[in-house]
């Protein structure tokens, strides 16, 4: 079969199946990381988890899944501030942070991170967040 | 263009530092974006206040008549000066008033919003508060479980609320 002809039918082929094999591929990964980034936690490898938690966020999730990776950032936040890693767990905020595009999602991460600045008493940045979350939510329409 | 973006580069717009595509993208914004264009209008009007005050010249004889001014009241000082006075000359009073308006202003302007966004923030906290990402709590039988073992994989498959691990496959 002549290579354009190949080419053709691959262009014209549904991109459906691709997409959702490919999202679970991407989901799957996901899945794993997680749970090595929970295990670093739960074994005080607090060092690595930032660049294990970054393998996360840097994975290509489709717009409709961005939600997942706000759900994230609040799980894995979550448990290091158990363990009094707040640093660490601002550090994966700003991770989720970069890696979402839509404004809803930023607003909630911003929400986030000023939930934590919070729980580490301190308030002023916790505003200054909370503020900038209001902020969008206001531009954004 | 986010607002954040195009609200820091709008003095840059404004001295005509940008690049054409900077100005078409931050112009595009404009058009699309009501926050901004209103924030991009009330810079605008300062900006030609201030280009206004530039051409406010003082002609010669106002200068002579400052300092005659200036001259005369030399002699004629209080016999008793004020610890004030001593230490700032008359110069304290517009500071203090200046200061005083400035305060006054800023708690009109800034505590007003100020007070109610923390009023918002602490009706968040409360909400957050109760958006429970653990799972339900163990049974005396388990005992007390690592908090990596209660939170969820928000990855599985199964996962369909904020209950469980969204990444997890079951
Ligand atoms: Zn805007």
């Amino acid at each position: 079969m002549p290579s354009h002809l190949v080419l053709l039918i691959l262009l014209l082929s549904p991109h459906t199946a691709a997409f959702s094999q490919n999202w679970s591929q991407v989901r799957g990964s996901a899945e794993r990381q997680h749970e090595m980034v929970m295990m670093l936690i739960r074994n005080g490898d607090f060092g690595r988890v930032l660049e294990t938690s970054r393998q996360i966020f840097s994975l290509k999730f489709p717009a409709s899944q961005e939600h997942l990776l706000v759900q994230e950032g609040r799980i894995l936040s979550e448990a290091l501030a158990h363990h009094q890693q707040f640093q660490i767990a601002q550090g994966l905020l700003d991770q989720a942070l970069r890696a979402v595009r839509s404004n809803p999602s930023k607003i909630d991460l911003f929400k986030e991170k000023a939930y934590l600045f919070t729980r580490q008493g301190r308030d002023k940045e916790a505003m200054e967040f909370f503020e900038r979350a209001m902020e969008l939510e206001k531009s954004s329409p | 263009m986010d607002c954040q973006a195009c609200i820091d580069s709008l003095t840059a717009f404004l001295d005509d530092e940008l690049s054409a595509p900077e100005k078409e993208v931050l112009q595009t914004h404009l058009t699309q974006c009501r926050p901004c264009r209103q924030e991009h209008e009330s810079l605008l009007d300062s900006y030609q206040w201030v280009d206004q005050l530039t051409d406010l010249e003082m002609d010669s004889t106002g200068w002579t008549r400052i300092h005659s001014e200036i001259t005369h009241l030399a002699p004629g000082k209080p016999a008793w000066v004020s610890p004030f006075q001593f230490l700032f000359g008359s110069r304290w009073i517009p500071v203090a008033a200046g200061t005083l308006g400035v305060a006054i202003l800023s708690f009109f302007f800034l505590a007003g919003p100020k007070a109610e966004m923390q009023d918002e923030f602490q009706v968040y906290l409360e909400q957050r508060e109760q958006m429970v990402i653990r799972r339900p709590p163990p049974s005396p039988l388990e005992g007390i479980r690592e908090i990596t073992t209660d939170l969820p994989n928000p990855f599985t498959v199964s996962y369909d609320s904020s209950q469980s691990n969204p990444f997890t496959q079951e």
